[in-house]
């Protein structure tokens, strides 16, 4: 066939030093970059995939387990994990509060950033600067004060109150992440849609947000992993087991005397897929990234 | 359809900078008028004041008979193209055109008649579900332009609509603006900073200079007639020359330098106010198409220069010259030329005269070259307040 013949156009006639062809094809100067970034990966992906393995190892061989992929796989521990301890009730509660605590911080934040973006009003800076420097509190120092208000709000042990504490925790850097973004945006399309007959929520919902979609993929995909991984003020704002979210309920796998490794890492590897999903459902945006070029 | 109407309008920014001052301008329905200027003018401040996106300080502004003053953008009923074209990113060609129509909360079916007959007129049919990235800015033009016409307004605004083209696009796109604007019928305001554009665009042309209305005629009537030097200077390309010049006592001669031109009656009865300048200086404008290669006929006079450096069109020559007269700087020297406007090296004489002759005439650089010229064809200012000399 005439393809299979023609001559490499991109290969140089007299190979570079450090650039000509190697093992596999890969170009010498590109082989060590490619070890870094494998061993890179390993330590990333290492202990997800020793997670992984272990789930599906039987319980009694698991802490002797020394080969990644087990000799007598089994799908036990999974279904253990999801029909004891209520599994399945701590999934859907941290379900519910993660994506409420996403829809509600980013919308607040959309308002809250536009409103920096793109209005002047008394004290805009000194506000928003406020907002950023409540990033500097570490969250631990807060859980006091937190749960005193809670408990004063009569907000305890109930997921509204945690996805509050929640949103509020996320607020400030999603407004900054999104107030950079906003601003980036020309002038000319809001004045364009305000001359073609939109008020301001209608500009904020129907221009600013759909061109801002790759920055609230990246907020709402950070917002929900934090949520959904949050432990410390879940355990100590929740007190019952039916209200437990998926890290407290994880907590419970770990008895006083015995822990069920084989389902505590099957729960595990359960508890990871939603962040995965979300990750790759945001990666979308990330990569077709809504062009501005409509703009000379 | 409706008149835009200004009265006094003067714009001041936060920053103290005066922008527009006291501007009288009349835009009738069905008009096409041009505002041009140099950067900076405030050209782009009025039209941003007309369409609602800035307020003004002071004066009246009214669409039809309903001052608009603190009505909001979208109460106006006023379309705009922007430099830009700000299409919607996220909208197909169709969506963007029919935007408009959707928040009118028109019905769906009519909207997409409206649209496909914007579309028709300005020959876009093909692109209507493509993307904007995926138009070129000749097709991204007529999008932004489908987008203001679809909603049949009141008035119609435009902001530098072909700065983003290039010239050959440019020259195109102007005869489709100049036709559309035709087919609507509407009161449209014209922002421009390309007096070429200017002057074949519009009805009348307003010329701005920091803020303040220099004339506003006709284009051959600027042309023919500019009410003072700054006017002299933008209006023409290449610009008009302009020199300093004396009357003599008698009013028979004028004075470039060395040179003595004979003043026909005809220049005193066209500038009867001359007449207060005997003995005095003036300041005299010569266009370039106003120099001929030729003596003869109508030509009573002649300028010498030496040739500095000629620039052959092809339909014409433009021939830089100098003369020992002293030439004067126009304050809209520095504006953006046209495609026309002919380039001169950065060394250039400040005494760079230029004509614009026939082709075929043997002129070489260093040459002392004789231009005929005719004295009832000059323009002649007051040297101090730079108003045209005329009655």
């Amino acid at each position: 066939m005439a393809l299979a013949t023609r001559p490499d156009q991109t290969k140089p006639a007299i190979p570079m030093k450090g650039t000509g062809p190697g093992l596999f094809g890969i170009r010498r100067r590109n082989r060590s970059r490619l070890v870094i970034a494998v061993l890179l990966s390993l330590v990333s992906l290492g202990p997800l995939l020793y997670m992984l393995s272990l789930s599906f190892q039987p319980n009694g061989g698991l802490l002797g387990a020394t080969v990644l992929i087990p000799t007598h796989p089994t799908v036990q521990n999974y279904v253990q994990a999801w029909t004891e301890n209520s599994f399945s009730r701590y999934f859907v509660n941290s379900l519910i509060v993660s994506v409420a605590t996403v829809v509600i911080t980013v919308v607040f934040a959309s308002l809250a950033a536009f409103a920096f973006a793109r209005y002047k009003f008394p004290l805009k800076e000194l506000i928003f600067y406020v907002f950023l420097a409540s990033l500097a509190v570490p969250n631990l120092l807060l859980l006091i004060p937190q749960f005193l208000l809670m408990d004063r709000l009569h907000l305890l042990d109930s997921l509204f109150g945690l996805v509050l504490l929640y949103v509020a925790s996320n607020l400030p850097f999603t407004i900054f992440l999104l107030r950079g973004f906003f601003e980036a945006i020309p002038r000319e399309y809001e004045e364009s849609f305000r001359l073609d007959g939109a008020g301001t929520l209608r500009v904020l919902v129907s221009l600013i947000v759909p061109l801002s979609l790759p920055a609230v993929a990246v907020v709402s995909m950070f917002i929900f992993s934090a949520a959904w991984d949050e432990f410390p003020v879940a355990l100590t704002m929740i007190n019952s087991g039916s209200h437990y979210t998926l890290p407290v309920g994880l907590a419970d796998f770990i008895g006083v005397h015995t822990v069920a490794w084989g389902p505590f890492f099957a729960a595990s590897v359960i508890a990871t897929v939603p962040v995965i999903v979300v990750f790759l459902i945001s990666l979308r945006w990330f990569r077709s990234g809504v062009s501005l070029g409509a703009i000379r | 359809m409706a008149s835009i109407t200004l009265e006094g309008v003067t714009k001041v920014y936060p920053n103290g900078f005066e922008a527009v001052h006291g501007l009288d301008l009349h835009i009738s329905d069905g008009e096409f008028m041009v505002v041009v200027g140099p950067s900076g003018c405030g050209k782009t401040s009025v039209l941003r004041m007309i369409a609602g996106l800035e307020d003004i300080t002071a004066g009246t502004i009214r669409v039809g008979d309903q001052v608009v003053n603190d009505v909001a953008p979208r109460d106006r009923d006023i379309a705009m193209v922007f430099q830009s074209y700000a299409l919607y990113p996220q909208m197909t060609v169709a969506q963007n055109i029919g935007f408009a129509l959707r928040m009118k909360k028109m019905p769906k079916h009519e909207i997409e008649q409206r649209v496909k007959e914007a579309a028709a007129v300005l020959g876009i049919s093909d692109w209507l579900d493509r993307k904007p990235t995926q138009l070129s800015g000749g097709q991204r033009q007529r999008v932004a332009m489908g987008r203001a016409i679809v909603r049949e307004p009141s008035a119609f605004l435009m902001d530098e609509p072909l700065s983003n083209l290039d010239a050959k696009l440019r020259v195109q796109m102007r005869a489709e603006v100049a036709r559309v604007q035709k087919r609507i019928g509407v009161a449209t305001l014209y922002v421009t900073h390309d007096q070429i554009e200017a002057m074949t665009l519009g009805h009348r042309v307003a010329v701005l200079r920091d803020g303040v209305l220099q004339q506003c005629d006709t284009p051959q009537a600027l042309y023919d007639h500019p009410t003072n030097v700054f006017v002299a200077g933008f209006i023409g390309s290449p610009a008009m020359n302009l020199f300093e010049a004396g009357i003599s006592a008698e009013f028979g001669s004028l004075s470039l330098g060395s040179q003595r031109i004979a003043l026909s009656s005809d220049a005193i009865r066209r500038h009867p106010g001359l007449r207060r300048y005997g003995g005095k200086e003036v300041v005299v404008g010569i266009r370039p198409e106003d120099l001929h290669a030729s003596s003869g006929g109508s030509f009573t006079s002649v300028i010498t220069g030496e040739v500095e450096l000629v620039e052959a069109l092809g339909a014409e020559l433009l021939v830089h010259f100098s003369t020992d007269a002293r030439v004067v700087q126009s304050a809209s020297s520095e504006r953006t030329s046209g495609e026309e406007e002919p380039r001169m090296p950065a060394s250039g004489s400040t005494a760079d005269c230029v004509a614009r002759i026939e082709p075929g005439h043997p002129v070489r650089t260093g040459d002392q070259f004789k231009f005929s010229v005719s004295p009832d064809r000059f323009e002649f200012f007051d040297p101090t307040s730079g108003v045209a000399i005329l009655d």
